[in-house]
């Protein structure tokens, strides 16, 4: 066959060539389900999420996510209620409330096993009670007596984590709420005393010397009867969940493969959540990856979690019989 | 001279009953419109309410009945006095610290014309800073106590105040000044019998403006940082999505900010009675 190299031969092969890439293109792109997931803060506690993002493992599972930051627990809850994301990352204990509350939202994946957040003493007053950072946990726990410690709020899992653990040691102390980005200032002007936190919040006080690592949720200084078993789970409307089962196996299936990458190429998660928090130092990434690293690592919630939730809030004072009477097995089988 | 004035008003409102077409005594009874206020309000309540229970909506929008069941636990708690009296206090420092600050200022950079127009892109600039972004930062300039909620306080009445008493001022008759200094005027008496007199509504459109500004200011670093107060009380309410309860603080702020406000309005007309004229009579004439 005779084919002649023509200038309108050549346009036409451009343009059919253009036509063709840009069909596979955006079938490639329809091939990923976009899904939307609002983070309670940008929190340490949430790495995973970010980890994965930015290791490109959402769009492995077929998802085309897109993560946010909102203010809090409560407004990542509130954005999920709304239907302007697919799921969102509060704690277990906003789930529950929520679903006293008659709406029905379940727990897809955990995302940060035990607390997250942490005490950090000013170093003033440690130095004025004479007690070091490297005290038995006990003598820490007891220095807290008597003192003036902001929290971010009053239902926070925080509270009942940092009073039944100082209690085991005979202690209580003064709590005032406070944003995160609040706590600072308060705790370097001499407001509170110590300030509980996740990272990176409280690795400001640490690193200007202002205050001490005191007591850490990640590290394992709470006793587990006081410890929530998950600070930050991916949840979503039960009609979500139950319409789009594809989507929710493509969740689970990713932090999963989060969970894999940190404990099989720690250096590679590491590199990773270097470049989604670059305002860190490479000393403060590495500080934060073994201390929560192994919270990261357990994509799955149980009932039993829940049930255990469920005990936290009541001995915090915070249950209500709509809490209590809150099915824990049907929020994570759905 | 009363019979002149009531003859008057009865003209006034015929012209205004011709005019719209409504029946005189629409306009005779003027309570009339305080009575279909009234209807309107419980006529809204109704629909809120029957809405809320209809369509299952008390968890998105609450409804009245389970809005004052809320204030009712509030105050069987014994704190909604405490809260009240914490939030009140922070917003009434603040309003008279920032009213003081704010109109001194406006009316020094307002009558001083060479500093008003060396000042005024800096002042506009900060009026146009997002305030809400300094809360974090005055807990570190003020603490967590009430100085800092009524120092930010202040701070959003100061820049509604300045604004307005600074355009205020500015359109003082500056012929009538020199002409009152030809005549002999001091310039305190300029200030007290000119400028104020002058400027002095847009003064208090400032005050009125800036007031609820001042439980904003509160409210804002409540949610900050506190342990207590009707801005801490909302933030609660939200962590347990009790949407009730955080109307039932809105309500609360929305009462105090109206009787705040009628106040005001009545020590305004006091001071200002002397500029009141039936306007809507001289137009009808």
């Amino acid at each position: 066959m005779d084919m002649k190299l023509t200038r309108r031969t050549v346009l036409a092969g451009a343009a059919a060539l253009t036509a063709a890439s840009t069909v596979t293109r955006v079938f490639a792109q329809e091939a990923l389900a976009p899904v939307t997931i609002a983070l309670s803060s940008n929190s340490l506690g949430l790495a995973p999420v970010r980890i994965a993002a930015q290791a490109k493992l959402f769009q492995k599972n077929g998802l085309d996510a897109k993560v946010t930051i909102a203010d809090s627990g409560n407004a990542a809850m509130t954005a999920l209620l709304s239907g302007s994301v697919e799921f969102a990352a509060p704690g277990l204990s906003e789930v529950l409330i929520i679903n006293s509350k008659g709406q029905k939202v379940v727990v897809v994946a955990n995302i940060h096993r035990g607390l997250g957040t942490s005490l950090v003493l000013s170093k003033r007053v440690a130095e004025k009670l004479g007690v070091k950072p490297d005290a038995p946990l006990e003598a820490r726990l007891k220095a807290l007596e008597g003192l003036k410690v902001a929290l971010p709020s009053a239902t926070s899992p925080s509270v009942a984590a940092f009073k039944g653990a100082a209690s085991t040691a005979g202690a209580s102390f003064d709590m005032v709420y406070m944003s995160q980005p609040a706590m600072i200032p308060a705790l370097e002007t001499g407001a509170v005393d110590a300030m509980v936190a996740a990272a990176p919040s409280w690795l400001r006080p640490v690193n200007t010397g202002s205050g001490y690592l005191w007591v850490s949720g990640p590290r394992g200084d709470i006793p587990a009867q006081f410890n929530t078993a998950s600070s930050a789970c991916l949840q979503a409307t039960e009609a979500y969940a139950k319409a789009n089962p594809k989507e929710i196996e493509a969740i689970r299936k990713t932090m999963q493969d989060v969970s894999k990458l940190i404990l099989e190429q720690p250096d590679e998660a590491k590199r990773l959540l270097g470049e989604v928090y670059p305002d860190l130092s490479a000393a403060d990434v590495a500080m934060v990856f073994d201390t929560s690293s192994r919270n990261w690592a357990k994509p799955v919630v149980t009932a039993q979690d829940i049930d255990h939730e469920k005990e936290l809030l009541k001995a915090s004072g915070l249950s209500t019989p709509a809490i209590e009477a809150v099915d824990s097995a049907s929020l994570v089988d759905f | 001279m009363q019979t002149e004035a009531k003859s008057m008003a009865a003209t006034n409102i015929d012209t205004r009953a011709r005019r719209s077409g409504m029946p005189r005594w629409w306009y005779e009874f003027g309570s009339l419109q305080l009575v279909g206020q009234f209807a309107f309000l419980i006529g809204t309540l109704v629909v809120w309410q029957v809405a809320s229970n209809a369509f299952g909506w008390e968890f998105w929008i609450s409804n009245p009945v389970g809005i004052v069941e809320a204030l009712i636990r509030w105050y069987n708690t014994g704190l909604l006095i405490p809260d009240l009296q914490i939030t009140l206090f922070e917003a009434a420092i603040g309003f008279l610290v920032g009213s003081a600050f704010g109109g001194l200022m406006g009316f020094l950079l307002g009558w001083v014309r060479p500093l008003g127009n060396f000042m005024e892109p800096f002042v506009l600039a900060l009026y146009t800073v997002p305030k809400i972004a300094l809360a974090p930062l005055f807990v570190l300039w003020f603490g967590i106590g009430p100085t800092n909620k009524v120092m930010f306080s202040g701070l959003l009445v100061a820049l509604m105040v300045f604004i307005t008493t600074f355009q205020g001022v500015r359109q003082v008759d500056r012929d009538l000044v020199a002409n009152a200094i030809l005549l002999g005027a001091k310039p305190f008496q300029t200030w007290t019998k000119i400028a104020l007199p002058y400027s002095a509504v847009w003064i208090f459109t400032g005050l009125r403006i800036g007031l609820p500004y001042a439980l904003i200011g509160a409210i804002v670093g409540e949610f900050v940082a506190s342990d207590s107060g009707v801005g801490y009380r909302i933030k609660e309410a939200t962590s347990y999505f009790d949407t009730s309860a955080v109307f039932a603080g809105i309500l609360v702020l929305m009462i105090i900010s109206t009787f705040l406000l009628t106040i005001l309005r009545l020590v305004e007309r006091r001071i200002l009675r002397w500029q009141t004229v039936d306007l809507s009579a001289t137009r009808e004439h």
